[in-house]
């Protein structure tokens, strides 16, 4: 009983500092709102799930973002009819006060999105301030493999924003 | 847009993600209650159940029908039922075994690809030797005419339901086979 009580105690805890996160990275994998909202369970589910186990040998941040990704990059994603879709602006247009700043946000997404599901864990992480060792040991890739790529991720990027 | 500005609209996103609705409470009592699984969960647990069920109905099938058929049928219908028993024991030991929390991102990309690839061939085998029998079946009633109907009209359901799940699954395999491909 203690245990369970710990564990959901260090996961609402996990939620409220990391929640933004989790969110973050499931909003520029997903397609659609109904995505999002699967890639978001799946996430909090497999974070639930390791949350008995995580014994803080590692950098908590670098362990969500790990968990996180692999849910979303192994996630074999429901195919749905697009009219049976809600589109994904809606999510962020509720908390939005200016439309500009929508619109500056799907361009982002649309941008990422051009990326294969790898590309877009290298440079989330990359965009997220982290060091090549720490995007090296959440991605399972030498160092030197991280930095090459990343370096041709960020040409792409330049190259569609200026199409 | 630069890669400045993109970082700048993450930060925003971050903040914005913040204030969503969230549905988290209800998604902690269902977690703690044990009312919701992942898709990974769902998946091995699905392979764990036809590992279990390919035998029993196997066995079901040689003790309902030991009278009707020959030594030879008996022997594929117990191969086919046992390959796929085992084919599904291989699935869900390997996917088990696949620790989301400390492999990294691209090696479990692989791993996962690498068992969904396996699924396709064992796919592949058990049709091939379902076929050959099903035709061998067909052969052995051709005086039954309603056993003929039966099986034809389980060949066709099952093959226009199989065939949308396997579309279904071969478009996301491709695009997870795309992603790992590394110059």
């Amino acid at each position: 009983m203690q245990d369970s009580k710990q564990t959901e105690s260090f996961f609402r805890e996990l939620i409220r500092c990391y929640g933004a996160t989790v969110n973050k990275v499931c909003y520029m994998y997903a397609e659609n709102a109904e995505d999002f909202e699967d890639l978001r369970q799946e996430a909090f589910i497999n974070l639930w799930r390791g949350s008995d186990r995580f014994k803080g040998d590692s950098d908590i941040t670098t362990w969500i973002y790990r968990v996180t990704l692999n849910s979303c990059v192994s996630y074999f994603r429901k195919h749905r009819k697009l009219k049976d879709t809600v589109p994904l602006d809606s999510l962020t247009e509720l908390t939005d006060s200016e439309g500009d700043d929508t619109e500056r946000l799907a361009e982002v997404h649309r941008l990422i999105n051009r990326l294969d599901k790898i590309e877009k864990a290298l440079i989330l992480l990359w965009l997220d301030d982290h060091p090549y060792e720490v995007i090296a040991a959440i991605m399972g890739l030498p160092r030197n493999t991280v930095a090459s790529r990343i370096h041709r991720i960020k040409e792409k990027l330049v190259k569609y924003s200026n199409r | 847009m630069d890669l400045q500005e993109i970082k700048q609209q993450l930060d925003c996103l971050n903040e914005r993600m913040n204030k969503l609705e969230t549905s988290n409470e209800h998604l902690i009592q269902r977690l703690k209650q044990e009312t919701v699984c992942s898709a990974r969960e769902k998946l091995i647990r699905q392979y764990r159940r036809f590992a279990v069920l390919a035998p029993i109905l196997g066995s079901c099938q040689l003790i309902l029908l030991r009278h009707e058929l020959g030594w030879g049928l008996k022997l594929i219908i117990a191969f086919y039922f046992i390959t796929a028993g085992l084919m599904d024991l291989y699935l869900w030991q390997g996917m088990k075994g696949l620790d989301l929390h400390t492999l990294g991102v691209v090696q479990l990309a692989r791993k996962s690809l690498f068992y969904r690839h396996r699924h396709h061939q064992f796919q592949v085998i058990l049709i091939g030797i379902a076929l050959p029998t099903l035709f061998m079946l067909y052969l052995h009633w051709e005086d039954n005419v309603y056993a003929r109907w039966g099986m034809l009209t389980g060949l066709l359901l099952g093959a226009i339901a199989g065939t949308s799940v396997y579309f279904r699954m071969m478009r996301s395999y491709r695009e997870l086979a795309d992603s790992i491909k590394m110059p």
